[in-house]
């Protein structure tokens, strides 16, 4: 049995496969937010507040992009898959986790611990916004996706990666933070634009999948074919759902930013 | 005034103190930018199995192959054969089958994907050909159709499983075999060689394609094929150079009739010679038993059949063995011979070169007409 979705020579099948290492990470994830708004509630005097009801479809759609079958097309089989994966788990799940995180948690990173400083450091605008292109960017070198999605290690790690890229793209957006007033709505939704509607680089990714002659991932290149996709179609796709779900996902994001602003200002 | 402004926004500081974190992340950004763009390791690797002589990425062979000589079917039931019909071309030869999960259709997807982007001139300089190993499930029909979802210009071969892995082990394969799926409700696997051999235009092959050459791989070597910027002087490798008669032979499916005890039985060749002229010393059926050749002579009224050495072919000309005439005596000793049966023969020319025919067996009644269209192929030729 294996622990985490990797690339194998075997053909594809509809067989269902069970991934434990999936279902773990899932569950310590929620278990950790749980316990982090525990700890923060009870730093804080307050009693712990009941879990969004935002963070628990985060969950799910982290669950779903890593289990079988969306995890194991994505890590050995279809480029658009794996595409999918990273849409599903770092521009859906992510935000959506982080909603989960209370107030009084959050005032837990506002003291001057190390591990405080680095996360308020790393979340800062600027830097989230570099974080996740450059996550973007090295999960989608050919020679690292190639190496890595050999192993289950190596996929567990660009799973990893691509949710931290997330959660830390999306924290100044999503999580409040008293201290960063000047990240006005209309920044934001500049962020949003600049670092995912039309960010260069995932652009550039894109147009590397479309454009390239021939299929840039070896790992799909050669993956047991599914139906009559061809390897370069199947990257064809990829790169679309890397420029359009990018943008359609930042859309959605910058329009709930703009409308909750313009109900405020009245 | 401006110092004031960075410690109340608390954004700007932050740009401050993070000058050096920003400085590493432009580098590696600056890195990963440029090992995008040249489309990662992948070409590198590649380009590290670039052979020094020939400079083609494809495996090299250790000892260059010749171009065997066999005929097969073709899904359109023509025979085909492959030394002629690929002469003076590329030829990509690979042994597969159409149920293979995994290694058929990507080298099949793969080699149609480049070929596709290649200019006219140098892809009709090269020929697919597709010889499956379990001729059992790939009827003609479904082997034409799987092929031509590739690449309709491919060409798919059949012939009897014997046959196919005396061709197999004549080029240093190891010959196909049926394996039970790990899912024993499911068909069954055919274990086979992985690798494409490409023989360039010389006919010599030189370099292989195992299984993970990638398009890239593809793309690179194909058009130094068609060029024929693989091939060697003849001077360096005259001890592998083709011999023309053996490329310019021809050779109809052996007919072979059972005698009266079905072990022992006569085959009956029909081959056009060559340019050069050509002489068969002798007839080997694969898989057990012995042949000679015979010749018979008519004196005083009677036939007397003698054992031979050899039969020459003139330059050109036609050898149509008949009964009563030039013949291969055959002895299976522990087979019987099943009229409707296949059994591969490998013929042994001059200079050593073999080549394996398929023959079937007939029944008496059958014998003038099969041979009669046997030599009426080489009259429409």
């Amino acid at each position: 049995m294996r622990w985490w979705c990797s690339a194998q020579n075997t053909a594809w099948t509809w067989e269902w496969r069970p991934y434990p290492g999936v279902w773990l990470f899932v569950i310590a994830l929620g278990f950790a937010i749980w316990y982090w708004n525990r700890v923060g509630a009870r730093r804080a005097g307050n009693a712990p507040e009941p879990l969004h009801p935002l963070s628990v479809p985060g969950l799910i759609v982290l669950w779903l992009a890593l289990d079988w079958p969306i995890g194991a097309l994505g890590a050995g089989y279809l480029a658009s898959i794996h595409m999918l994966q990273f849409q599903l788990i770092a521009l859906i799940a992510a935000p959506l986790l982080l909603r989960g995180v209370s107030r009084d948690a959050l005032a837990l990173l506002l003291g001057e611990s190390a591990i405080a400083r680095l996360v308020r450091r790393l979340t800062a605008p600027l830097p989230a916004l570099v974080a996740l292109n450059v996550t973007v960017l090295l999960t989608h070198i050919p020679g690292i996706v190639d190496s890595l999605m050999a192993t289950q290690i190596g996929s567990f790690l660009i799973d990893v990666v691509w949710l931290l890229g997330g959660l830390i793209f999306w924290w100044p957006i999503v999580v409040p933070l008293p201290e960063r007033p000047r990240f006005v709505p209309a920044l934001q939704i500049g962020y949003l634009v600049l670092g995912l509607m039309f960010s260069p680089v995932m652009f550039g990714v894109a147009a590397f999948l479309v454009y390239s002659q021939h299929p840039l991932f070896g790992t799909y290149e050669l993956a047991p074919p599914i139906g009559a996709l061809t390897s370069k179609n199947d990257h064809v796709i990829a790169g679309l759902l890397m420029s359009v779900g990018g943008s359609v996902i930042a859309f959605i994001a910058l329009s709930k930013i703009f409308f909750e602003w313009s109900k405020r200002e009245g | 005034m401006l110092r004031t402004q960075s410690a109340a926004t608390g954004i700007s500081g932050t740009e401050e103190r993070l000058s050096p974190i920003v400085r590493y992340v432009s580098l590696l950004f600056a890195v990963a930018c440029m090992a995008l763009t040249a489309c990662g390791g992948q070409r590198d690797a590649a380009a590290a199995r670039t052979t020094s002589v020939t400079g083609l990425r494809g495996m090299p062979l250790g000892e260059p192959l010749a171009k065997p000589t066999f005929l097969l079917t073709r899904t359109d039931g023509h025979a085909y054969d492959f030394a002629r019909e690929t002469q003076g071309k590329v030829a990509l030869l690979f042994f597969g089958y159409t149920h293979c999960p995994d290694v058929c259709p990507l080298h099949m997807a793969n080699i149609a994907a480049v070929l596709g982007k290649m200019p006219w001139e140098e892809r009709e300089a090269i020929r697919v050909v597709f010889v499956t190993t379990d001729p059992e499930r790939d009827t003609p029909v479904r082997l034409g159709s799987w092929l031509a979802g590739f690449d309709p210009e491919f060409v798919g071969l059949r012939g009897a499983p014997d046959t196919i892995n005396a061709i197999q082990k004549s080029l240093g394969l190891v010959p196909a075999s049926r394996q039970p799926s790990a899912d024993s409700s499911k068909e069954y696997l055919v274990g086979h060689a992985a690798q494409v051999i490409a023989f360039g235009r010389d006919n010599v092959a030189r370099v292989a394609y195992p299984f993970g050459t990638r398009q890239d791989d593809w793309a690179h070597d194909l058009p130094m094929l068609a060029r024929g910027e693989g091939d060697t002087p003849a001077a360096a490798h005259h001890d592998t150079q083709p011999d023309v008669s053996l490329v310019e032979r021809a050779i109809a499916p052996a007919v072979i009739v059972a005698g009266t005890d079905s072990a022992r039985g006569a085959i009956y060749l029909t081959i056009r010679a060559g340019p050069m002229g050509d002489t068969l010393y002798s007839v080997t059926p694969i898989g057990g038993g012995v042949a000679s050749l015979h010749v018979s002579t008519a004196s005083a009224g009677s036939v007397t059949m003698k054992p031979t050495r050899s039969i020459a072919i003139p330059a050109g000309s036609l050898l149509a063995m008949r009964p009563g005439g030039m013949h291969v005596m055959l002895d299976l000793v522990s087979r019987r011979l099943v009229p409707g049966s296949s059994i591969p023969l490998e013929l042994e020319f001059s200079a050593g070169k073999r080549v394996i025919v398929p023959g079937t067996v007939v029944t008496y009644a059958q014998l003038d007409s099969v041979l009669a269209l046997a030599r009426a192929s080489f009259v429409a030729r």
